[in-house]
């Protein structure tokens, strides 16, 4: 018994951890490098581990030709190895005419996925890669709830979508880990290149180089199976030691979102008047995804449009009291919003939508405190947006309207379009109007309040007419290489699409708008478009580490905290909104009456211990001079969730009028490189470990308790002692 | 305890008494009861006390084949339905299983 007890302390006591970096390379994750899983409301999508797609010898997908080989499994080059691969695949090779084969591989483990350093240009056609749909958030279309239209009727980015559905659509078999950091990509290329790359003949053998990962998530099935288990009455016997709660398995997609208002209507102390304005909502979504949905910078599918937005918001800054002169005696305001999570079943509108029906938008009323008076879906006149601004072809922009709700208010619309077209013009650019009542609106913020409101109109500025013209719209690969020309071009867009913003803008809330018109600042978008666009990572250029002014740490070892991500995410996990949120100060907050205030201290005593909550203050620098001052603005940054996935709103619960995206919670664990050996191999290591094993049992076995006793006496009564 | 020292006055006793609280839903003490008096039930000469014996070990059999089928019919069931992530299975889940429905 003993015996054994000796054997079962000794494998028990060893500890393989410490021979582990002798026989693994390992290259560390960060979150959101790799596919995870994603829900809605009836399926799961993205990755999971599994015992059958961990582990395999890492090949090379380099060109087209490279995916015949996907086919065969590679048996021409590896005849001896039966297991699974790991394809080192560059971005720009999934395609319409790739995918299929990635889907169906059953020899695949997974894909390494890297940018190939092929630059793209924006104007270029030859690569169609939008992760996104065909018919992009085709389910919560106004026109199908509204059963106008079939699912899917209009086939708007039809030129550009690699699949029907969209790379984020689809439940793969397969891992799939994202590597930018050159030096890990770098390693395993050389792995590669000395252990599986076959010789010039063709041959190879063992050892071969293998790669391990594994990204486990948590929830499975949907979001409402998920959404129902993470709830403390889920099950019948709730017992969690730890917290008491149900574990979270899931989470419901949420992140920033950012309201600006320049002329911001307080409530009344009483709450006893209840204001009516009217608002044109300005607007531009802050979100985009990729097929590994963090990996997403969105240039032409979110930064132009913001910038154009922001430089307008920047325009009206400078001028405010021309125009809060103007909206007192209009009764007319506009206010901008950026929403987030638009790509994703309009997270963010939806929610506004809800809040608004509900008054809550854009704060929650304390009868004791004065807020921004709350606006009504009814009070919205007009939701301008601005989407994939800078890739025109030639000239030419266009406008979006509802037909039926166009015809309804036609005067005042085609008013609203005169100022864009004449704001368009001033920079040479042309205007394609609405075609008549059978109009539609392509996917935009607008179908949220449309459902919440019947006459609430959409004024959609962009550079495509019946389909979208760039084919990189929500993609990894929305990336582009800028020549001088394109830049240029992309500036004097961005240029063109503010003036034309604030023009109609001008003109509705009854500023003079010849006052206005000129007044953007070109200079200041093209500063923005280097550094949101052409730089490397939000705080590269001297403009935003001026505005940063230390205030930016990475909390997080996420990519959207360390690269240059515009994902939504689950919890904020982004720089991007942060970004944004400083930068819409900078265009609408102002010292002017805070001049006095020169510490950080006082400037946030000023927010916080009035009754006046109607702005916030923030000790912000300038960032021409990297001076801080406590600048004041009514700009409210607000974590918006989807009704349907909220538990503040269990009413709401799984309402497929709003997003019902939600994504698993994961482990994500690091990439391991070995060495493979032949079956041979390893049977032969198992026959020596097997008999030395027994070895070792008879050399313990032979032993008897005195062996390990050393008798203390012994000597002592050599030397006279008695026993 | 070593039932074979026992008279079969006290082995009828005691089989009579598993019986009874295997009537309580105990299944698993109808089947201790089974193989506990199996022997004398069935291998040994009859008498007045182990033919009582055998009537109260026919009728854990019974009772336990009963249990199995109705357990096996249930597990089978509530299995089938669970993987399917229902909200009843849900309710009636213990434990979830992480990565899978």
């Amino acid at each position: 018994m003993k015996k054994w007890l000796v054997i079962v302390l000794i494998i028990a006591g060893i500890r393989c951890d410490g021979f582990s970096d002798q026989v693994f390379r390992t290259l560390f994750i960060g979150e959101g490098n790799a596919c995870y899983r994603t829900f809605n409301k009836t399926h799961e999508f993205g990755c999971q581990a599994n015992r059958e797609n961990e582990n395999g010898l890492i090949v090379r997908i380099d060109k087209q030709e490279d995916f015949k080989n996907l086919d065969s499994c590679w048996n021409s080059f590896y005849p001896k190895y039966s297991g699974k691969y790991w394809a080192l695949l560059p971005v720009n090779l999934i395609r319409r005419d790739t995918i299929s084969q990635l889907k169906s591989s059953k020899c695949l483990s997974g894909i390494v996925l890297y940018n190939s350093g092929e630059s793209i240009h924006p104007g270029d056609e030859s690569t169609a890669a939008s992760h996104d749909a065909e018919c992009p958030n085709a389910a919560s279309d106004y026109y199908l709830q509204d059963k106008n239209e079939e699912y899917c009727e209009r086939k708007i980015n039809s030129r550009g979508a690699i699949t029907r559905d969209g790379l984020m659509k689809i439940d793969w078999r397969i891992q799939m880990v994202f590597i930018d950091n050159s030096t890990d990509l770098e390693i395993i290329e050389k792995c590669y290149s000395m252990f599986n790359k076959p010789k010039e003949d063709g041959s190879s053998g063992y050892p071969y180089c293998g790669m391990s990962f594994r990204l486990a998530n948590m929830a499975a099935g949907n979001s409402e199976i998920c959404y129902r288990r993470g709830k403390n009455d889920a099950k019948l016997f709730q017992m969690n030691i730890d917290s008491g709660d149900a574990p979270q398995l899931c989470g419901a997609m949420h992140s920033d979102n950012i309201f600006a208002f320049p002329t911001p209507i307080p409530t009344s102390p009483t709450n006893e008047t209840i204001i009516t304005s009217k608002y044109m909502m300005v607007t531009a979504r802050m979100d985009s995804f990729g097929m590994i949905p963090e990996i997403s910078v969105g240039e032409v599918s979110v930064l132009t449009s913001i910038i154009s937005v922001l430089a307008a918001a920047r325009s009206m800054g400078t001028q405010i009291e021309k125009w809060q002169k103007a909206s007192n005696t209009s009764n007319r305001n506009v206010f901008f919003a950026f929403f987030n999570g638009e790509s994703l079943d309009y997270i963010g509108s939806g929610a506004a939508a809800y809040q608004m029906e509900n008054g809550k938008f854009p704060q929650m009323i304390r009868s004791d405190r004065t807020h921004i008076h709350p606006i009504r879906p009814n009070e919205l006149d007009y939701i301008l947006e601005v989407q994939q601004i800078g890739v025109a072809k030639g000239r030419k922009y266009y406008v979006h309207v509802d037909g039926e709700r166009y015809q309804q208010n036609k005067t005042q619309t085609d008013r609203v379009i005169d100022r864009i077209e004449r704001g368009l013009r001033s920079h040479a650019f042309d205007l394609e109007k609405p075609s008549g009542s059978g109009d539609r609106v392509p996917p935009a913020s607008w179908h949220s309040f449309a459902k919440a409101d019947a006459h609430v109109q959409s004024v959609l500025l962009a550079p495509y007419g019946k389909e979208y013209e760039y084919q990189r719209v929500n993609s990894i690969l929305d990336k582009n290489e800028w020549t001088e020309d394109e830049r240029e071009k992309a500036i004097q867009e961005i240029e063109a699409v503010s003036t034309a913003i604030l023009a109609a803008a001008a003109d509705y809330v009854g500023v003079e708008t010849d006052e206005v018109v000129a007044k953007v600042d070109k200079k200041l978008i093209t500063t923005i478009f280097d550094c949101l666009i052409t730089s490397n990572f939000w705080f590269d250029c001297d403009f935003m580490q001026k505005l940063d002014g230390g205030r930016y740490h990475k909390l997080f070892n996420s990519y959207g905290f360390n690269q240059k991500s515009t994902y939504i995410s689950m919890e904020s996990h982004t720089a991007f909104p942060t970004v944004l949120h400083w930068l819409t100060i900078f265009a609408l907050g102002s010292d002017k009456e805070t001049l006095n205030v020169k510490s950080e201290k006082s400037c946030s005593h000023l927010g916080q211990f009035q009754a006046f909550q109607m702005y916030t203050y923030t000790w912000q620098p300038n960032p021409y001079t990297g001076n801080f001052s406590c600048l004041k603005s009514a700009i409210v940054k607000k974590v918006m969730v989807s009704p349907a996935v909220d538990s503040q709103t269990p009413e709401e619960e799984m309402n497929t009028r709003y997003s019902t995206w939600m994504e698993s919670v994961y482990i994500i664990e690091s990439v391991n490189l070995y060495l493979m050996e032949d079956a041979s191999f390893e049977y032969t290591m198992i026959l020596i470990a097997v008999i030395s094993a027994l070895l070792s049992i008879f050399a313990v076995g032979r032993c008897s308790e005195t062996t390990f006793i050393v008798d203390e006496g012994e000597p002592a009564a050599e030397g006279g002692e008695p026993l | 305890m070593d039932i074979s020292k026992l008279t079969d006055v006290k082995k009828v006793d005691l089989c009579k008494k598993y019986f009874l609280i295997g009537a309580c839903f105990l299944p698993l003490v109808w089947i201790v009861n089974t193989f506990w008096f199996f022997s004398d039930a069935f291998c040994k000469p009859i008498n007045a006390h182990r033919r009582q014996i055998r009537k109260y070990v026919i009728a854990s059999i019974v009772g336990s084949i009963f249990w199995i089928i109705v357990l096996s019919a249930w597990e089978i069931f509530f299995q089938h339905y669970r993987a399917q992530g229902l909200v009843w299975t849900d309710f009636l889940t213990f434990v979830f299983p992480t990565g899978r429905v």
